[in-house]
């Protein structure tokens, strides 16, 4: 009689735990529906880009080109990554001239949700890290030349105009700060200009708005349903 | 002769989508002798150019593009004295496809340019190749007039500046144009047609 009943007990048990357990994977299938913000995770793009560099390292005028490129991997629907790469060249008031290479990555967050990039523009805001190679030089054949490597932070905002659901068009605005030993070239009163190496700068850096072109070229995972 | 072309078009007539039904998949490419037009020292620079363009869908073409320089000023005098560039760009045709088919485009690019310059004892020098980062974007028209041959005409403006050993940098700001007879082949049959408005997808 016991043994029935420790039976009848373990098998009711049995199917409250049964039960519970349906319940649950029910709830997680009815999930998703409502959290419709992973569909875009996978998405790889290329992009090619030029860039901007102004008001470098507190010269208003010395602006300069850029060109580079970069793969976006996209994790979430709202959440991009960029790996980027730029070469950028910068006049120094006609004497001397700075080359600065980059390469780093860079996080995207979509303000608006870019519903699977259907809407038109997608603005975000974006931040991230890169390395950063810094030659300086007097113009000239025997000019005097200086390089130092450094890393450097970067956030700015940006916006994403949506030609087809694959290509788009984004323009950002980041300022980059250098964190290493800054790179100056100063001239004197007789108008010769020199290189000069400061270490522990503080902030130095420089506004960077660059126009890219980009394209989904594949998915590379697709979310379990 | 006659065997060996009817050969090489023979996968052309098994893919037989023409480029103005469906541009996707489609491979575009030209030859050419072209000039520049570069702002700094009023001249028009010769080159030769070679462009392959690959649709990676009806609107949206990935291109690369070579320029050599073989003219690009006068005798004896500074400035720009070589100007190769390398430009990678992505194009988007923005009507749907058709026969005529105009684009627009970023190209940004790498350059490869020495200047002439006067030195401190004033003797005419020339100066080492340096790389420069440009600035590029264009807007041409094709006009597709045989399942492997088009028209073309492209402009492209570019911009930069070379410094390299120079004692003040020289711009290389120009205006390119191109133009004449192109080459487009199928190069894979896309499995999806790209759809289009008020236009149903066939297959």
């Amino acid at each position: 009689m016991e043994t029935t009943k420790q039976l009848l007990t373990l098998s009711f048990l049995l199917l409250c735990y049964v039960g519970l357990q349906a319940q649950s994977t029910n709830v997680e299938k009815a999930k998703p529906e409502k959290e419709a913000l992973r569909y875009q995770g996978g998405n790889f793009s290329l992009g090619l880009r030029n860039t901007i560099s102004s008001f470098s390292h507190g010269n208003p005028k010395g602006v300069g080109i850029g060109v580079g490129g970069h793969a976006r991997l996209q994790l979430l629907d709202r959440l991009n990554t960029e790996w980027y790469a730029d070469f950028i060249s910068n006049d120094i008031q006609g004497k001397a001239h700075r080359t600065d290479i980059h390469v780093g990555w860079s996080v995207m967050f979509y303000v608006l949700n870019p519903k699977k990039f259907t809407r038109k523009f997608t603005p975000f805001v974006v931040a991230g890290h890169c390395f950063d190679q810094s030659i300086m030089k007097i113009n000239g054949r025997n000019g005097a030349k200086a390089s130092r490597f450094s890393s450097a932070v970067q956030a700015g905002i940006g916006c994403s105009y949506n030609i087809t659901p694959r290509f788009d068009i984004s323009l950002t605005t980041q300022y980059m700060f250098h964190l290493g030993e800054e790179l100056d070239a100063h001239e004197n009163s007789e108008g010769v200009m020199t290189i000069h190496t400061h270490k522990h700068a503080g902030w130095e850096g420089h506004l960077l708005i660059s126009l890219s072109a980009n394209y989904k070229i594949v998915k590379l995972w697709k979310r379990k349903t | 002769m006659l065997l060996f072309v009817s050969t090489a078009l023979l996968p052309q007539c098994l893919l037989a989508q023409k480029i103005w039904e469906t541009r996707k998949g489609c491979l575009r490419a030209q030859g050419n002798l072209a000039p520049g037009y570069l702002f700094s020292q009023k001249f028009l620079a010769a080159y030769v150019t070679g462009e392959a363009e690959v649709f990676v869908d009806d609107r949206t073409a990935l291109s690369g593009a070579v320029w050599v320089s073989f003219v690009t000023n006068r005798k004896d005098v500074v400035g720009v004295t070589a100007n190769h560039t390398l430009f990678t760009g992505i194009n988007y045709h923005f009507l749907k496809p058709g026969r005529f088919d105009p684009f627009i485009g970023l190209s940004p690019g790498i350059g490869l340019a020495k200047a002439a310059f006067y030195d401190e004892e004033n003797v005419l020098k020339r100066s080492r190749f340096a790389p420069i980062p440009l600035i590029g974007a264009s807007a041409g028209c094709n006009y597709y007039v045989g399942w492997f041959f088009h028209f073309f005409v492209k402009v492209q403006g570019v911009a930069g500046q070379v410094f390299g050993d120079l004692p003040k940098p020289v711009r290389v700001d120009e205006l390119k144009i191109t133009a004449g007879l192109g080459w487009n082949i199928r190069a894979w049959k896309p499995k999806k047609r790209d759809v289009w408005k008020g236009q149903s997808a066939e297959n």
